[in-house]
């Protein structure tokens, strides 16, 4: 009679254990969510340029093509052109 | 009853545990995070670019008023060309500028993608800083030296007022080659970064 009593409590403990592993994964995936949420910027959910390749030699074949000299050339050009 | 309270324990327990963890997440929530950061310069440098943009167009619209004074002094041929060949040299200077700068951009996303992989990038960036300052230098130095142009259309003395422009122009290839070089070094350090963290030592 005892053992027969003593069935339905372990079912309602064994019930409450599920319902605490529950709750428990619901507020961490919650707390979660929130926290990813927050902490990633406003203006775009995934930074494409990530996956872009674009590597240092690249990066120094277009530097190296920059022309940097005789950028001021047409001074001469308008010097001559005042002092005339 | 015994089942109330061991439940009731429990949930206390659950409750006290967790707590900890929302103080971090509330408090970490509120700082802002790399990628944040990131892109609020982003943001301020696309402002900054927007500003430039309209700068450029408004010497541009100033153009034929330029000529039409010019005119007065030199002649319509000579004015034209005065103007012709001040807009060229500008175009060079603002396609080697904007180049540099999309460059130091590039450099900067690298140099970002190597600090996501846990590299220290403080010294490259710091170098990175010294160039984006040249680049605003000679942008800054540029504009000065369109607005002395535009002084100088309605100049009485044409040949002095030129003088001045001559300098400033002088000074803005000076910044921009400087820019260059800056941007060049940097590129060698990475360089010799990358090499050395491929290069596995040997006994």
């Amino acid at each position: 009679m005892e053992n027969f009593n003593q069935q339905p409590a372990n079912d309602d403990k064994n019930k409450l254990v599920w319902w605490i592993i529950i709750i428990l994964v619901v507020l961490l995936t919650a707390a979660f969510v929130v926290f990813f949420w927050r902490s990633i910027p406003y203006s775009s959910v995934i930074d494409f340029s990530v996956f872009k390749k674009d590597s240092i030699s690249a990066i120094e074949r277009d530097l190296n093509a920059v022309e940097t000299d005789n950028l001021d050339s047409e001074l001469a050009d308008i010097e001559k052109e005042i002092n005339q | 009853m015994k089942l109330a309270k061991i439940s009731k324990k429990l949930l206390l327990g659950l409750a006290l545990s967790m707590l900890p963890f929302f103080t971090f997440a509330a408090t970490f929530a509120n700082q802002p995070t790399v990628r944040q950061v990131r892109a609020e310069i982003q943001e301020k440098r696309a402002e900054m670019r927007a500003e430039i943009k309209e700068k450029r167009e408004t010497f541009q619209n100033e153009a034929k008023d330029r000529v039409e004074a010019f005119k007065k002094h030199f002649g319509e041929a000579r004015a034209k060309r005065i103007e012709g060949f001040f807009n060229n040299m500008v175009r060079k200077f603002e396609n080697a500028i904007d180049r540099l700068d999309a460059l130091a951009d590039r450099i900067k996303n690298h140099l970002d993608k190597l600090a996501d992989q846990g590299k220290d990038t403080a010294e490259l960036n710091l170098k990175l800083d010294v160039a984006k300052n040249k680049i605003t230098d000679a942008e800054n130095s540029l504009s000065d030296a369109k607005a002395k142009f535009d002084a100088m259309s309605l100049s009485a003395d044409h040949k002095q007022s030129f003088k001045d422009v001559k300098i400033l122009v002088q000074s803005v290839a000076k910044k921009a080659k400087e820019a260059h070089v800056a941007l060049v070094d940097i590129i060698n350090s990475m360089k010799v970064a990358s090499d050395k963290a491929t290069t596995t030592p040997t006994q």
